[in-house]
Formats: structure tokens, C-alpha cells, sequence
């Protein structure tokens, strides 16, 4: 760490103090609104309570109803698909597309850039709609297409549990999958050109210079892009939402939706704040966890 | 020991927020508006509810003789967080309304944990004194007080395309469910058309297509006491009945009987009757297909061979007064006389068609004399009022809005022949039961 | 790596005649086809939409689908713009989304930089702090937050909406990385020779030099508070301080699912977000490069 040998002598009080200011504001906010959050949430798990009134302490009682709810269990299964999907589908993909747009020479790299990262820039509202549009069951653009094509076309993308989770997916895909490849490609833009240079000059295809230069190099981004989806994911909620609001059945419901649901659309709030618990149990270690097992964010 | 511990959490709490929570002051709103201009606020989902209540007090039949002068002030918020938003805006302390419509699936939300009784006023003095002339009563009623007062009687008739009977020589009278789906399977095999439509998509949607014909048959989702009801034999029968209908095409699966699938299915003349409610004329027919203005009737539903009903309910959306405000009196006034006169039941059907829910209303020359000429210039209180004498009671209870969402995936499958009717209804109670709240 | 090093970014290494002729024009084909069908699918769904919204609602279900409108109207927008206060909701959107974005690139660059060049008892526990904050999932506090917030009277909208999240950990951890890698010390060092305070020398020496990373922070700022749904459906409850996403879910629950009107709304309510990206994008990829790629 270069800043160690220049840092600001302790002398006047004003530069101690000044680091502690300036990230003061971050911890203020942080307490307020997470940790003290964080402390009333694990209370509020503890009690029933709609709202209106007083809560009334029912000990471990929601846990137990929580851990009994087939509707949590759902949740818990449909969220674990997604994440499982992101990283494994979504990262690599995103790779891909990188490598693609760091192509020596390419032209109109800005113009895909753009393109490739407009689902970031939409409203999730406009996204949903018009993936409803084209993945309606009887009158979808999608649909139609494949009827054209391929002769058939009478897939229920919507409304059938299978399916309908294949879409969440998709458009998850679809959403994610260009503003990852802004990363890598930033990742890639920045590993010195003697690299690859040496690496020719011993003779190395493409292949060869992906796995051994590209992908070494890019480890830190990946890391960091992998912790960070881990936990997005985790908590994706508008998708599952505003395109199929869980269903059908409650075969696309997510565990922030559950949340949501029981705290917002059932006026139980301390059954949410448990599961919000139980989620940020898991949620926290899996994150911590696979952050210090990559090495995302340490203090160098 | 276990108040012990509660009191700690009180005091200490996690993070001293047991006082904090606690301490929800009511807003004490100023004194009473006895008399004079009021202006109401009020919440609705649907515009058509919004122009009735801003035309209402420029009306004299309506509002001669108030001792207020109202203005309304209408705000449009989706169904489901008009709800979500009372509750918030009261736990926050925030500006709530004087009225708040209310759709009736998103009732039951208000029925758990009082806050019916915390939000609303009680207007059980207004509805007792007319007994039975008004309906509609049941699905609001918490210990036996009503604290909504239901907009539209939500008649459920079959909407059929008159052109098209002729055509394919369906008979008009056809007597019963059974011969209807008999029929619309030989239509479908020949002609891809559908004789009515299941729905497919989100759990609300499905489960009240299913509690619609439920209901006609006879059964029930809760009894009168609020006990679950939904296991029946009727309720296999119907469950069997739409899964047939599914499986030869006589009925059509949408994901959403108001959105654009139900409109292209219109449209495309591929959906040629279907049983809804009177409401439905307004935002599913007229609103998407108007093009088949004239095209259109409606008759009483045929019955179910083993007994029920010739007309059912689905939807509708009853109005509550917020309490303890300053409009509070003015706002009861206002709704008992726009929603429980003659006068203002007649200018709402005006309004928005919503149909009246005093019962001798329907027989009345104001009421018989409408014709409709979306249905051809039908006089269309015949049907509506010949249904409504035969309409099947709907009750309610807290956990519906969770029973909905446990039988949403079951029912689904049974409709789509995936589950044996039965088992899918067992499956949803078992759900249900394993998450309702002790 | 420093800032102008960055500031290029143009793309990989400037490849020389002799290298180009190396790749297969075959392959070459390949990855344009294949770049442009990505594209497509990319904007098929905005196209569409776009194409969508000058529909008649019951065009916009025709089967089979139609890409041109047929009748063309703008009828959506019209009837959007004038039964429903559109312009009101855009105005809540851009000004929260634009106070929370000087906010946010205010505080974090000055706790970024606080992290990055100073040395200070207890930095590496709070920097892991504050780092481990990005694994707390939103849905974890939005319902005690949102009861906190309640009860402690805080819930007015345009306080609510913005102030709790004006010091994202992400971008400070962002802003760290970049100041770290930019910003020499040498110039702090005569800075404060010259006797600057510690403010001034961040705000006249050091923030303009992270001016690519503020472009990258303010879009990134931006838009995710223009199209942030979760916590406006939670907090904000009165229309007049209905966001653009508040409004169109509510056209889109009313009665009858106003799904043309909400096309017409959806289209008008990107263009800001458009523009914003576009006008930033250079900043938003170099800054990003430096915060997520030497971490």
C-alpha cells in the first residue's frame, strides 16, 4: 500500500480527525438504517403483529410456522435456482460476450457496449410488460415466431411452472448479462498487452491464450462479479413480481416476494422479519464466505 | 418468565424499538365537520367508481337535504395497495382518506388482527335497517359488523355472441353446463372456437374463475361462520367439469381474463361466450372487442345437472369510511346516500353500469325499461334481475387471501388434468393449513 | 494505472497491420453475425415495446403479431399525458433520482478517499464494515426499515426516498479503488505544504482528478434510483409523490389493465435514463474499470 509511507503526519488534530469525517457519513447511515434495522427485525421476528396495535410476543413461534410453510420452502428452491443459474449461466456468459467485444480491431464496439447494457438502463416495469407480451401463452410474440419457423408454437410460458421458471431465468439473462460484460471487458481492457504479446511469440492459439492469460488476469473481477451477483440474486424480486407475481401456483415466488407478500399484501409483519432473518443468515454467510474464499475486498 | 421477558423486550428491546412501536399516536384530526363544505378524499381503483363520486354532489336527488356540501377528491391506486397503503399510511402516522373502495378478494386482508375495526366505521346501522332487500353483505362482515358497503351486485350471467349461436347452430336455451361443454367440444374439434374460458394465470385469477362456477353449484370457499368449506363433492364435480372443458377446448385457457390474451381471444372471434359478470361487459367486451358491438347477449348461466344456482358472483368492490377524522360523519353521509338510496343505486348503474344491490330494485320500470346496445338492445334487467334473486351467498374469512395462493398451483393442475380434482383440493388445504398462523 | 491511462479506453492494444491480417476472415464474419444477433435480441424487446406503444389496445394483442403498427396512433400518449399527471411523476423520478445522485457522488467520494489515503486506527475493521454491508440483502431490512422509519416519523416521501441511501457501500468501495489507483500521493503531499486543509485539498485537488469515476457513480446512482421499485411501493402510499414506476403499476393494476397506456408511459419514462447513459457512458465504463478490476 503506496499511501502507507505518504500518509498525512499525525501532527494537527484537524488530519487525524479528517478520515473519520469523511467516512463518517457512510457509518451514520449505516447504523441508522441497516444496523438498527437489522436489531428491530430480529425483535419484530419475534412478535405477531399487523401493524396496528401493539406486537405481541409469540417467543419462536414464527420460526416454527416458518419452517413448516411449503410457500418458504418454494421460495428458498426457486431463489436457489436463480443464483445457481446466474453464476453458472449468467458469469460465464457475460465472459463470453466480453472476449467477443475485446476482439483486436473490432468495430462499433461502443454501439454493442450500448446496446448489450440497455436492459440496465430500463425501468424493470417496461421490461416485464413487454416480456409478457412476447411469452403469452396464446397470443405471444414468441410464440408465433416459433409457429412460423417451426411449425409449433403452443408453449404455455407463462403459466406453466416449469416454463414460467425458464422465463424468470431468461429474463434474468437478459437483464444481467450486459452490464457483467461491462466489467469483464473493463477486466480485460486493462491486462497489459506484453501478456499476450510473449504469450504468441511462444507459439499460444487463442484458446490457449484465453485460459492462460485472460482468465488468471481477470480473477479479481470475477471474483468481485461473482460476490456481488451471489447476493443480488439472492434477492431478486422484480422479475418474479411484475412478471408473473409468483406463479403460477407459486412455482417463480421468490424469498424477498415472500417477504414482501406476508409483510405488505398479508399485514404480517412479524412472519416476515423472520423470514428476513433466516435470509439474511444465509444470504450474509454465504456472501462473507465467498468472499474471503476469493479474496473480494481486502484492505491491501 | 414469559412476561418477564416480554417487558424486557418493551424496555431494552433489540434496539429500543419495543417503546417506539408502541407508541403509535392516533391523529387527532380536529373537531367534527357537522355541517357545511367538506371536501372527501378518496381512493378507488376503478374510474369509473371515480366519476360517479365526483359527479354525485352535483346531484340533487342524491345530495338535497345534506346538511354538507361535498367535493370529492378521487386518487387511483392498483387494488391490491390500496390496502397495503391504509395500513402503512396509519402505522406511519400519514394522511390516510376519508373513503377507500376496497375490491373484494383484498377484503379479507383487513379481516385478521382488527384492523377492520382499527381503520373503518362500523355501518352496521346503516345496512340493518334494510334486512334482505340489500345484498352483498356477507363477504364484509367481521363479528358480525359491516364495515363496507358493497358498489355492484356482480351478477354473473354467460355473455354469448348471438351471431355465432346462429352460425354454428348453438341453441340459445341450452338447459344445463353439461350439454353446453358437450357441445362446445364438437365446436372447438370443428372450429377451434371456445364456449368460455378458464383462467390460468396469477392464483387470484384462477381461484376466482373456480370459486365463480363454485359457487353456482352450490358450495362454498368458507361457511357462514367463517369455517373452511372448500372440500366438497361440489367442488370436485366442478373441478372435473372445467378440466373436461379444458381438455376438448370447449374452454379456453388465458393467463388473464382482462389483459391482452382474453382481448386477442375476442377479437378473434376464438372466444365465443363466456361466464363473467355484468362488469365484465364494461372492461372485458366493450373495452376490448368494441368492434362487436350489437354481436353480443346475455342469459342466466345454465345449471349444473346435480342442482345450484342460475346466476354466481365474482369480484366487486365495497366502499369503508376511515374513522376518527374530521369527514368521518360527512363521509358516512355521503355514502349512505349515494350507495343505499334508489336514487343513487339508479345513477350508478348510469355511472359505470354497476348493478343495484336493493334487491326489489331490479323489478322496478327504471331498472326493467334499460336496454344495452352492446347486447343487441337486450333489456338486460330481465337476465340480471332473474339472477339475482338466485344468488348464491359468498363468504369470507381472514386466512382467503392465503387459501388463494395455496389452491392456486393445485387448482392448476387439476384444470390442466395433471391432478386427480381431489387430491389437488387436499393438496391446497394441506398447504394452507401447515401456514396459517396458529 | 493512472487516470489518463484509463481515460483511453477506447479498446485493447492498438493491433498492428501485421497482427490484423492473422485472424480468418471466416471467424471474423462469425463474431459480427454473432455480435448483431446478440444486438438484436438485446433491442427485439425494445423495439417492440416501442412499436407496441403507437398500437391501438386491441392491436397490440393481434395475432399474429404485427411489428409496424397498423393503424399507427398516438393516441396512448395522449390519453396518457392527459388524463393521468405523467409530467408529476417524472418530475418526483428525475429530482429524487438527481438529489440522491449528488449525494451519493459527494459521500462517496469523500469516504472512498478517506479510505484510500489515509492511515487511521480501526480503517481495515471499519473498511470491512463497511464492505460486508453489500452481502445484507435489501428484503432483510425493508420490513423493520420501513416501521422505523414509520414510527420515528421519517416516512414523508422525498426523506424516505432519498436520504437513507445517499452513502451506497458499493460506491464507496468503488470510489476507493479508484482514488486509490489515480490519485498520486505526491500531490496530496504538496497540497499540504501549501497548507490546505484536508477538505480543501479534497475538494480542489483530488475531485476533480475522479472525474471518470463520478461519471460512472452518477449514472450507476441514477438509475438505480429513476427505476428502484421495491422501497417506493413500500414507503410512498400519497399519488402526489408517486415516481414513475409507482404510477405506471398502478395503471397497470386498475381496472382493465391499462397496458397501452403503460407502453406510451414506459417509453416516455426511458428517455431520460437513455440520455443520462449515453451522454456518461465513456466515464461509466472507465470507472467501473478501476473499482471492480484491482480489487
Amino acid at each position: 500500500m503506496s499511501a502507507a509511507t505518504t500518509a498525512p503526519r499525525p501532527g494537527s488534530g484537524t488530519t487525524r480527525w479528517a478520515p473519520y469525517l469523511f467516512i463518517s457519513p457512510f457509518f451514520v447511515l449505516f447504523t441508522l438504517f441497516m444496523l438498527v434495522p437489522i436489531g428491530a427485525g430480529v425483535y419484530l421476528s419475534l412478535t405477531d403483529w399487523a401493524g396496528l396495535g401493539s406486537p405481541e410476543y409469540i417467543g419462536s413461534g414464527n420460526y416454527t410456522r416458518l419452517f413448516q410453510d411449503p410457500s418458504f420452502g418454494a421460495s428458498l428452491g426457486n431463489t436457489a435456482i436463480y443464483t445457481v443459474f446466474a453464476l453458472a449461466v449468467v458469469l460465464p456468459a457475460s465472459l463470453l460476450i466480453a472476449q467477443a467485444l475485446n476482439a483486436r480491431g473490432l468495430k462499433l464496439r461502443d454501439l454493442f457496449r450500448l446496446t448489450y447494457f440497455m436492459p440496465v438502463v430500463l425501468s424493470p416495469i417496461i421490461i416485464a410488460l413487454v416480456f409478457g407480451l412476447i411469452f403469452d401463452g396464446e397470443y405471444g410474440l414468441l410464440n408465433a415466431v416459433l409457429e412460423a419457423l417451426f411449425g409449433f408454437g403452443g408453449v404455455s410460458w407463462l403459466t406453466d411452472p416449469f416454463w414460467a421458471r425458464v422465463v424468470v431465468v431468461v429474463l434474468v439473462l437478459w437483464r444481467w448479462t450486459g452490464y457483467l460484460t461491462i466489467f469483464f471487458l473493463a477486466g480485460m481492457q486493462s491486462i497489459p498487452g506484453e501478456l499476450y504479446e510473449a504469450a504468441e511469440v511462444d507459439g499460444a492459439g487463442p484458446a490457449r491464450r484465453f485460459f492462460a492469460i485472460t482468465l488468471p488476469q481477470l480473477k479479481p473481477v470475477t471474483a468481485f462479479i461473482a460476490v456481488t451477483m451471489l447476493v443480488n440474486t439472492a434477492q431478486i424480486f422484480e422479475e418474479p413480481f411484475l412478471l408473473t407475481q409468483g406463479g403460477p401456483g407459486e412455482s417463480t415466488l421468490s424469498v424477498s416476494m415472500f417477504i414482501y407478500r406476508a409483510a405488505f399484501q398479508r399485514q404480517e409483519l412479524g412472519y416476515a422479519a423472520a423470514a428476513g432473518v433466516v435470509m439474511f443468515i444465509i444470504v450474509f454467510a454465504l456472501g462473507r464466505l465467498s468472499s474471503s474464499a476469493l479474496g473480494v475486498g481486502r484492505t491491501r | 418468565m414469559n412476561l418477564d421477558r416480554r417487558q424486557l423486550l418493551r424496555l431494552g428491546g433489540a434496539a429500543g424499538l419495543g417503546a417506539a412501536l408502541t407508541a403509535c399516536t392516533s391523529a387527532g384530526d380536529g373537531p367534527a365537520i357537522a355541517s357545511g363544505p367538506v371536501d372527501l378524499k378518496l381512493w378507488t381503483h376503478d374510474p369509473g367508481y371515480a366519476d360517479y363520486f365526483t359527479a354525485a354532489p352535483a346531484d340533487p336527488a342524491l345530495v338535497g337535504g345534506s346538511a354538507w356540501t361535498y367535493t370529492v377528491d378521487v386518487t387511483s391506486i392498483a387494488p391490491a395497495d390500496i390496502v397495503s397503503r391504509l395500513v402503512n399510511q396509519a402505522v406511519a402516522n400519514r394522511p390516510l382518506p376519508n373513503l377507500a373502495g376496497l375490491v373484494i378478494d383484498q377484503y379479507p386482508r383487513v379481516m385478521r388482527a382488527d384492523i377492520a375495526q382499527s381503520l373503518f366505521v362500523d355501518l352496521t346501522d346503516l345496512t340493518e335497517p334494510l334486512g334482505d332487500r340489500l345484498l352483498k353483505t356477507q363477504p364484509y362482515t367481521v363479528d358480525g359488523k359491516v364495515y363496507a358497503i358493497e358498489s355492484d351486485n356482480s351478477v354473473s350471467v354467460m355473455f354469448y355472441r348471438a351471431d355465432l349461436f346462429a352460425e354454428l347452430g348453438i341453441p340459445e336455451d341450452i338447459a344445463t353446463w353439461e350439454e353446453l361443454l358437450e357441445i362446445g367440444a364438437d365446436v372447438a374439434a370443428a372450429t377451434g372456437r371456445a364456449i368460455g374460458m378458464v383462467a390460468d394465470g396469477d392464483n387470484g385469477s384462477i381461484v376466482n374463475g373456480f370459486t365463480q362456477m363454485l359457487l353456482q353449484r352450490g358450495g362454498n370457499l368458507y361457511d357462514e361462520d367463517g369455517g373452511l368449506a372448500v372440500l366438497s363433492d361440489e367442488s370436485i364435480e366442478v373441478l372435473r367439469l372445467m378440466a373436461e372443458g379444458v381438455r376438448t377446448g370447449a374452454l379456453l385457457s388465458i393467463a388473464d381474463p382482462y389483459g391482452g390474451a382474453a382481448a386477442a381471444a375476442l377479437k378473434g372471434s376464438k372466444l365465443i361466450a363466456t361466464v363473467m359478470p355484468n362488469w365484465y361487459k364494461v372492461y372485458g367486451l366493450e373495452a376490448n372487442a368494441p368492434d362487436q358491438s350489437g354481436l353480443w347477449r346475455a342469459r342466466t348461466i345454465p345449471a349444473f345437472a346435480g342442482g345450484g344456482h342460475i346466476a354466481s358472483t365474482m369480484g366487486g368492490t365495497a366502499f369503508a369510511v376511515l374513522k376518527d377524522q374530521a369527514e368521518t360523519d360527512a363521509a358516512v353521509d355521503f355514502l349512505q346516500r349515494t350507495y343505499l338510496t334508489s336514487e343513487g343505486q339508479l345513477a350508478r348503474y348510469g355511472a359505470g353500469a354497476y348493478l343495484p344491490t336493493l334487491v326489489d330494485l331490479y323489478d322496478t320500470p327504471e331498472f326493467q325499461d334499460i336496454t344495452d346496445p352492446y347486447l343487441g338492445d337486450q333489456r338486460i334487467f330481465e337476465v340480471y334481475g332473474a339472477g339475482a334473486k338466485d344468488m348464491p351467498d359468498f363468504y369470507q374469512a381472514a386466512g382467503a387471501s392465503l387459501l388463494r395462493d395455496s389452491l392456486g398451483g393445485p387448482l392448476l393442475r387439476a384444470i390442466n388434468g395433471r391432478a386427480d380434482p381431489e387430491e389437488a383440493l387436499r393438496e391446497g388445504l394441506r398447504a394452507y393449513e401447515r401456514q396459517a398462523p396458529a | 494505472m493512472t487516470a489518463t491511462a484509463i481515460r483511453t479506453e477506447a479498446g485493447a492494444p492498438t493491433p498492428s497491420p501485421e497482427r490484423r491480417r492473422r485472424r480468418p476472415r471466416p471467424a471474423r464474419a462469425g463474431l459480427y453475425a454473432t455480435l448483431f444477433l446478440l444486438a438484436a435480441v438485446y433491442l427485439a424487446p425494445l423495439v417492440w415495446a416501442l412499436s407496441s406503444s403507437f398500437k391501438n389496445r386491441s392491436e397490440i394483442f393481434s395475432f399474429p403479431p404485427r411489428l409496424w403498427p397498423d393503424p399507427a396512433t398516438v393516441d396512448n400518449y395522449t390519453r396518457l399525458l392527459s388524463g393521468q399527471p405523467f409530467w408529476n411523476w417524472m418530475l418526483m423520478s428525475t429530482g429524487v433520482a438527481l438529489v440522491s445522485t449528488v449525494a451519493v457522488v459527494f459521500l462517496c467520494s469523500l469516504a472512498g478517499y478517506g479510505f484510500a489515503k489515509y492511515e487511521f486506527r480501526g480503517k481495515r475493521l471499519l473498511f470491512d464494515v463497511m464492505f460486508s454491508s453489500l452481502a445484507i440483502p435489501f428484503a432483510v431490512i425493508v420490513v423493520p426499515l420501513f416501521i422505523l422509519v414509520a414510527k420515528l416519523g421519517l416516512a414523508h416521501p422525498l426523506f424516505a426516498l432519498i436520504v437513507p441511501w445517499v452513502a451506497p457501500a458499493f460506491g464507496i468501495f468503488m470510489m476507493r479503488q479508484y482514488t486509490e489507483q489515480s490519485i498520486p500521493d505526491e500531490i496530496l503531499d504538496a497540497a499540504r505544504i501549501d497548507g490546505c486543509s484536508e477538505f480543501r485539498i479534497f475538494w480542489t485537488v483530488v475531485l476533480p482528478l475522479l472525474r471518470p469515476a463520478l461519471g460512472a457513480l452518477a449514472v450507476w446512482s441514477f438509475l438505480g434510483a429513476y427505476n428502484n421499485l421495491l422501497w417506493p411501493l413500500v414507503i410512498v402510499s400519497e399519488p402526489e409523490y408517486y415516481t414513475v414506476p409507482l404510477g405506471l403499476q398502478a395503471l397497470f393494476g386498475a381496472e382493465g389493465r391499462q397496458y397501452d397506456l403503460v407502453l406510451a408511459g414506459s417509453i416516455l419514462a426511458a428517455i431520460p435514463a437513455i440520455a443520462v447513459f449515453i451522454l456518461l457512458r465513456k466515464q461509466l465504463v472507465s470507472g467501473l474499470t478501476a473499482g471492480a478490476v484491482k480489487s
